[in-house]
């Protein structure tokens, strides 16, 4: 056995508080140990070239690489020692970094833990034995869940990439939020007139397959192999009897809040949610339908003529299989009523969120685009937009920025004087953040070019007064109260997760931070990836932002899944569970513990019935290993045997 | 005049510190976003309203927060805290200056306020509750305002609200033991 | 948080199960904190309250020698503990479990002694050295809605009541004192306080969303910087005008002060013609429960309430006549 010891200097980030050559001259003194010697930096090209040599040189059959924590570059140094004709899984790395350099500050203490960090690595090294890597077959089948700007755009990439992909949204419609605005910023361009195409597009291309009133319900299996429940609520519309003719909703007398126009006005039991809506099929909701709560009308069944309704239509199960998910379950407005009691608590009808406004600019939405007062159907003359209502404000739990509020109010600004020639727009704002391409210069239009008066402050409170509402901020800037006599006040609301995204994301096995968006892989280096293979994320999920920055997310997850996806095969991890069928008793402890379902009966030539590891299903969690009562079933590359030597070794 | 804010903040650094160990607030924290101000009762007669204290502080100009109306003349409603997105007790910051400016003589020009305060405790003093006929004439007398609130006093009278013969609690020497623990531990500071 | 939740069956002279009251401190007899105020010129507030409480059968315990609680002036304006000290003597003699105290600033001003004291051994020290022995601070200490709360529920109250005051509808003002710093008073929700809403609903009158029910009133400025005071209370009362309330139901003597005594200034100051009635919480629940108004001492108020009265005594007329056809 000849083992080679290198200890990596990483600058200064273990030499500073590490004395590398005293591991070293330690590491020389250690059995079976042949070579030591100390890299400055052992991921760089001449620290990989010195490894290389010195396996090849001194003819060494193991290597311990003491350096920062495997996760970050142990992949690299297997590769290293692969081309140097090693087996990749005789290099065991041990970290003298983040487990001793950068958390201790006195030096001789740090050098002793990393001298005997190093003596724990070279005992497992002793008992390490080559391991090659399995290969499982992929599905070439994606999962898009979210039929967003977000959503569409990465099913249509990887669509065009030749996947067959299924784009499952909640809702009746695909669109998501972007279809609900009116314009969008800087370019003030129509959003339905640039989205519908794309909606239209995803609903006909041969690789799409829509699935809308859907919600993933089961996720099972992993990065490659994946199996998932949707479930397809009953809607009692039969879809491809449908013409989306509307009769229905014009003739329907159950009235039911406008989901779609955010609660503008009304909207019926059966209906649809915009004349754009892809698909353009009508749903019913059984909570407001007399049908369903009385038990009597049946006026849609008798007037559709394509003789689409069915009352007993049921949900559907539909089980299919994939080999990737992107997650694109987009955000929501934050319900501001309770958290500011101060703006009235929803109680006075003339103060409206920002995506209300929208649906009232709208020349499609509730108020056929003519903007009023909810209060007294009036046109407004001052209208009041107010920023960060739970956006900056840790008082209410929310101190984060919903990055798009200084650029949508701006916006607005400028379409509310479009509508109304002589109104007068004010708007209160702590910062303007405009960074995108032409923002800054958007809102110094809405000043310039359209009179809006920007004040920065917050404001305290609105009270109705006079048949107005009477606004009290303050303008810090010249650092007096103010006070605006206003017909509308429009609140820019803080962003939130969908509804239900932490319970989705449960069911993924992805994690998610305290506001229910989705965690990425790295902040600033894995924007698109979650830490669970094979699951990715694309726009708002994420994390509040734009349109330009989901669609650009979203292509960049589906370049991911095209990539994951190309070779139709994974290299599966070697440092699986392996069963010693001789001495296993045939309890089956392992197969209820494991959770991927790994494990499986064989018979043996004797008639025993033994358990034996699927190599291409288990991920490598050890749970079997601690189960196993005789202990038979160890983990390749984390085995009892070299366990046990790397503690005594530590106790010594 | 520019403020040479390399100076200032330097200069006024042990005052902040002190306020911000005594009131148990962080300073820096204020992003100065007006909402304390918009709807403090009694802006209009301070001549820093609340969010500009807090500036003030920031960039170390103690000596005007000390010297400030707004210190003498707060009286604690509160409502700045109530509605900071920080949490920022903005009201006791404000408080902690006036004790402060208290500590270090800074008589202000709010003499009526200081009065009023001044003449109710040694009213509560000398009987242990409050005599309010006694601390309203006391208070007219000494500010000069004889007729203030002159307009009341028929009403008053007739429906009983003021009543001339002092309320006098038995322990009093309890109470002044209070004051002069109180009084004695200040000089002690 | 405590709050208007914490509700209890009547107390009946013969009842003692603390369970049933609902709290840990529920006691047949409760400490009373009067006040200075409400024993002068808030005379009506101490003599309603005390009508009330007899109707419902509580006994109260008015604390030996009491003494001022130094309200607003003493816990920054004279240096060192003043404005815990003072308040301390009034709870180490409060006999009882539980103190109810319903002048909202000697309310403040207890809970926040409270708070320091038990925070603080220098600051116990210190009052053992005053006192001569170690000071009992411990007492639970409740505003009067919080204690008409524990002593009665909204079903109790609406029976007794008899929807006498159906018709009214009532601004709930709670003004500073009562629910801020809100970690210390830890009572209702600072932001948006309700706790008055369903017993006053139970006595049949209506108390819609009234905005500035917890904005201030100018607190004590009326002597010095008066019109603070005028400014403040001026809004409070125009927006109150504007939203059709019959009244304005307060808890704090010197917010009524404020509102009622110089709405007279504050309609000369200004050229307004505010006639807006304020009462106080335990005033109103004496009309509910059928006391003559004068007893509760409404009619020593600056603004009439003639208009409100006549209302309710309208309503009384119709529903006799009801009771008669029928």
């Amino acid at each position: 056995m000849r083992i080679g010891v290198f200890v990596c200097q990483c600058g200064t980030n273990i030499a500073g508080t590490v004395t590398t050559d005293k591991v070293v001259s330690a590491a020389m003194s250690m059995r079976d140990v042949v070579h030591a010697e100390t890299l400055q930096y052992s991921c760089s090209d001449p620290g990989q070239r010195q490894i290389l040599e010195a396996v090849q040189k001194k003819s060494l059959t193991r290597v311990v690489l003491a350096a920062c924590s495997p996760r970050m570059h142990e992949t690299t140094f297997r590769r290293a020692v692969t081309r140097a004709g090693m087996n990749p899984f005789m290099l065991e790395m041990v970290n003298i970094r983040e487990q001793c350099s950068w958390i201790h500050s006195d030096i001789d203490q740090a050098t002793d833990k990393a001298t005997d960090i190093v003596r724990k690595g070279v005992a497992k090294a002793r008992k390490l034995k080559p391991l090659f890597p399995g290969r499982s077959p992929v599905t070439k089948r994606v999962l898009v869940i979210g039929g967003g700007v977000a959503g569409i755009q990465t099913a249509l990439d990887i669509a065009d990439a030749g996947l067959p992909v299924t784009l499952v949204e909640k809702s009746p419609t695909i669109g998501g939020n972007m279809a609900r605005l009116d314009k969008t910023f800087p370019t003030l361009d129509c959003s339905s007139c640039i989205l519908t195409p794309r909606m239209v597009e995803a609903k006909q291309h041969e690789n799409i397959s829509l699935m809308v009133n859907s919600e993933v319900e089961k996720v099972r299996g992993y990065i490659g192999n994946f199996e998932i429940d949707i479930r397809k609520k009953a809607t009692c519309v039969i879809e491809n009897r449908c013409t989306g003719c509307m009769i229905c909703q014009d003739k329907c007398p159950g009235k039911a809040p406008d989901e779609f126009n955010a609660g503008v006005g009304q909207s019926k039991a059966i209906s649809i949610s915009f004349p754009q809506a892809v698909p353009m099929v009508a749903a019913l909701r059984k909570e407001h339908c007399r049908q369903f709560i009385k038990g009597k009308c049946g006026v849609c069944k008798k007037v559709c003529p394509a003789d689409a309704i069915d009352y007993e239509q049921e949900d559907e199960m539909v089980t299919e299989k994939f080999g990737a998910i992107v997650a694109a379950t987009g955000y929501e407005l934050f319900d501001w009523r309770e958290a500011y009691p101060d703006y009235g608590g929803g109680q006075y009808p003339d103060v409206v969120t920002s995506l209300q406004y929208e649906r009232m600019l709208s020349a499609s939405g509730p108020t056929g685009g003519h903007v009023q007062r909810p209060s007294d159907g009036a046109e407004p003359k001052n209208v009041v937009f107010i920023s960060c209502v739970g956006s900056r404000d840790e008082s209410v739990g929310r101190p984060f920025c919903c990055s798009v509020g200084c650029m949508y109010i701006a916006k607005q600004a400028i379409l509310t004087k479009e509508h109304i020639p002589d109104s007068q727009s004010y708007v209160f704002y702590i910062d303007i953040r405009a960074t995108g391409k032409g923002y800054e210069e958007f809102t110094r239009r809405a000043q310039r070019e359209f009179g809006a008066v920007y004040l920065r402050g917050r404001v305290g409170k609105i009270y109705p007064w006079h048949g107005r509402l009477m606004v009290m901020g303050t303008d810090t800037l010249s650092g007096e109260q103010v006070e605006i006599e206003a017909d509308l006040v429009v609140l820019a609301t803080g962003f939130a997760a969908s509804t239900g995204a932490g319970e989705l994301a449960r069911r993924m096995n992805i994690s998610y931070d305290q506001y229910e968006f989705f965690n990425e892989s790295h902040p600033k280096l894995r924007p698109v990836e979650t830490n669970t293979g094979g699951v990715f994320l694309a726009g708002a999920c994420q994390g509040p932002k734009d349109i330009p920055d989901s669609v650009a997310q979203a292509s960049a997850a589906a370049a991911k899944v095209i990539g994951l996806l190309s070779k139709g095969e994974l290299e599966t991890s070697p440092m699986v569970a392996e069963v010693n069928q001789t001495a296993c008793v045939g309890c089956f402890k392992c197969r209820e513990v494991c959770p991927y379902g790994a494990i499986e009966e064989q018979e043996l030539r004797d008639g025993r019935m033994v358990a034996h590891v699927i190599d291409s299903l288990c991920q490598g969690c050890g749970l079997c290993n601690v189960a196993c009562p005789p202990a038979v079933i160890p983990l390749k590359g984390y085995t009892d045997n070299q366990l046990i030597a790397e503690v005594v070794e530590v106790l010594r | 005049m520019a403020i040479r804010v390399s100076s200032t903040i330097a200069d006024g650094a042990g005052v902040t510190a002190e306020i911000e160990r005594r009131s148990g607030e962080h300073i820096s924290s204020c992003y100065q976003c007006g909402r304390c101000t918009s709807t403090c009762t009694g802006t209009f007669a301070f001549d820093y309203p609340p969010h500009r204290i807090m500036r003030l502080l920031q960039l170390g100009q103690v000596e005007e927060v000390l010297n400030s109306r707004t210190a003498q003349l707060c009286f604690d409603c509160m409502t700045c805290s109530s509605r900071c997105p920080m949490n920022i007790d903005v009201a006791y910051v404000i408080e902690i200056a006036k004790m402060i400016a208290d500590e270090r003589g800074i008589e202000g020009g709010e003499k009526d306020v200081q009065l009023f305060r001044l003449a109710f405790l040694k009213n509560v003093r000398r009987h242990g509750r409050l005599h309010e006929a006694r601390l309203m004439a006391w208070i007219n007398f000494r500010s000069g305002k004889f007729f203030n609130d002159i307009s009341l006093v028929p009403m008053t009278l007739r429906k009983k609200k003021v009543h001339i013969v002092p309320p006098r609690i038995k322990n009093r020497r309890e109470i002044h033991r209070i004051f002069r623990e109180v009084t004695a531990k200040q000089r002690e500071e | 948080m405590t709050g208007a939740g914490d509700m209890a069956d009547i107390r009946d002279t013969t009842l003692e199960t603390p369970e049933a009251a609902g709290g840990p401190h529920a006691d047949k007899t409760y400490s009373y904190f009067p006040g200075c105020s409400l024993t002068s010129s808030a005379a009506e507030y101490d003599v309603s309250f005390r009508l009330v409480v007899e109707k419902l059968g509580i006994s109260l315990d008015e604390i030996e020698d009491w003494n001022c609680c130094g309200a607003s002036p003493a816990p920054h304006h004279w240096g060192g503990n003043l404005g815990v000290l003072l308040p301390a003597r009034n709870l180490h003699h409060a006999s009882r479990d539980a103190l109810v105290a319903p002048c909202v600033g000697c309310y403040n001003r207890l809970k926040n002694s409270q708070y320091e004291i038990a925070s603080s051994e220098e600051i116990r020290a210190q009052a053992e050295r005053l006192f001569g022995e170690p000071v009992r601070y411990e007492t639970e200490v409740l505003n009067l809605v919080e204690f008409f709360a524990r002593v009665t529920t909204p079903e109790k109250l609406a029976g007794m009541a008899q929807g006498r005051l159906a018709g009214l509808n009532l601004a709930t003002y709670y003004g500073c004192l009562m629910t801020r710093p809100a970690k210390i008073m830890n009572f209702d929700n600072a932001r948006d306080p309700v706790s008055m809403k369903p017993l006053l609903r139970a006595t049949g009158a209506d108390s819609g969303h009234f905005p500035f029910k917890s904005e201030c009133c100018g607190s004590y400025m009326g002597l010095a910087r008066k019109e603070i005071v005028l400014r403040a209370s001026r809004r409070i009362i125009e927006v109150a005008d504007d939203m059709g309330f019959d009244a304005i139901i307060t808890a704090c003597p010197l917010c009524h002060q404020n509102l009622d005594l110089r709405q007279g200034q504050i309609n000369s100051t200004f050229g307004t013609s505010l006639e807006m009635p304020v009462l106080y919480f335990s005033q109103v629940l004496g009309l509910a429960l059928g006391l003559d108004s004068d007893d509760l001492g409404i009619d020593t108020h600056m603004v009439s309430a003639r208009r409100l009265l006549e209302k309710i005594r309208r309503g009384a007329d119709a529903t006799e006549e009801k009771a008669r056809v029928s």
